[in-house]
């Protein structure tokens, strides 16, 4: 009995395919739990992608004929509300919580790719010249996203440092099938239904 | 013949291969698993994203009073336009169930839709049981969710032609 204990515990095989289980453990964890993190990664990217297209597409349509008072928009400030379009997307995000502190920024650029304010100062009155001159790329502008959170790895808890990812979405002004646009209609008052309420 | 196996010290491999095999199959179809699940997850973000898609620039549209009634509106289009695009993927098999959620800003409520740019928010829920099926591994109901933010789109007042001197 103690013989074969003492010829097992002399037995050098087993050593071998342990060390070799050892250190393939992990590169093999690195791979499950990596695998994972990046499916976050791609996740939020994604998210960030959407937000990006969103805030693109409500630019292309608000602009500065909105701020006629007629229109009844001078206190929306469509910048504003575009960002929060993307903030909103991300915050949509089942991985990103309202307590994440993420560092978004925002910057537009014209066809040009010179940096400019925002799309939304676009001069629709002289959309025609505009249409007319060949050459269209006054009316492109692109919104450039930077999103900057920290990391932490689900397993543990390690903090892997600030993460950057970057998105881009290209449209053009539109300005609607209509010029000018049509009046907002008047709030109708609501009719008291009969037999409803008390 | 046989002998000759028997005192082969180098079938020991075949011990490795046959404790490695069950792993190796595991790793190759959990792939094609996640694959799966995958494209499930995609069709489900581009049933959405159409669904939201609609809601935005036809939304304006649809003159019913409150938001609650436009939210009502909106979740059954939107229930529709996913479920017609996960019918599209084959993958996924019968017997899911499809929950969707439109809640529209809370600064909206209160108030007539009249104002446009409100944003809204789609939520769908996707419980599909039996979309992985590995051997020995019971995954259950698998639920996916996606969620994204637009807006309603267009102008207040109903749409007029284009105007004869225009731009379009």
């Amino acid at each position: 009995m103690f013989e074969r204990l003492r010829a097992l515990s002399r037995d050098q095989r087993g050593a071998y395919d342990l060390i070799q289980f050892a250190l393939i453990l992990p590169i093999f964890v690195v791979i499950l739990y990596g695998s994972f993190e990046l499916m976050k990664l791609a996740s939020i990217r994604q998210s960030l992608d959407a937000g990006t297209y969103q805030a693109a597409r409500y630019l292309s349509v608000h602009h500065k004929f909105y701020y006629d008072h007629r229109y009844n928009r001078e206190s929306v400030d469509d910048t504003l509300r575009a960002e929060c379009l993307i903030r909103e997307s991300l915050l949509a995000n089942s991985f990103i919580s309202t307590d994440t502190p993420m560092h978004i920024v925002i910057r537009y650029f014209n066809g040009a790719g010179q940096e400019i304010r925002s799309p939304v100062n676009f001069d629709c009155v002289r959309i025609k010249t505009h249409l007319d001159n060949p050459d269209t790329s006054n009316l492109v502008f692109t919104v450039r996203t930077q999103i900057t959170l920290p990391w932490q790895a689900s397993v543990l808890g390690l903090s892997l440092g600030n993460v950057t990812l970057t998105s881009a979405h290209t449209t053009f002004v539109d300005c609607g099938p209509w010029y000018p646009p049509p009046l907002p209609t008047p709030t109708p008052v609501p009719t008291p239904t009969p037999g409803a309420g008390g | 013949m046989f002998a000759c196996f028997h005192r082969d010290k180098k079938g020991a491999s075949v011990v490795t291969y046959a404790l490695v095999l069950p792993l190796f199959i595991l790793l190759v179809f959990g792939i094609l698993e996640i694959w799966k699940v995958i494209t499930v997850r995609q069709s489900l973000y581009l049933g959405v994203y159409q669904a939201v898609r609609q809601l935005s620039s036809e939304g304006r549209t649809w003159r019913l009073g409150s938001p609650g009634q436009w939210e009502q509106d909106a979740r059954v289009r939107a229930s529709g336009i996913i479920d017609n695009e996960l019918k599209r993927n084959t993958l996924i098999p019968q017997g899911y169930t499809l929950r969707v959620q439109v809640v529209i800003e809370p600064e909206a409520r209160g108030s007539d839709l009249t104002q446009l740019g409100w944003f809204f928010t789609a939520r769908a829920e996707l419980m599909v049981p039996g979309l992985v099926t590995l051997p020995l591994l019971n995954f259950g109901t698998v639920t996916l969710v996606e969620q994204q933010v637009s807006y309603v789109e267009g102008l207040s007042g109903s749409w007029i032609p284009p105007v004869e001197d225009g731009p379009y």
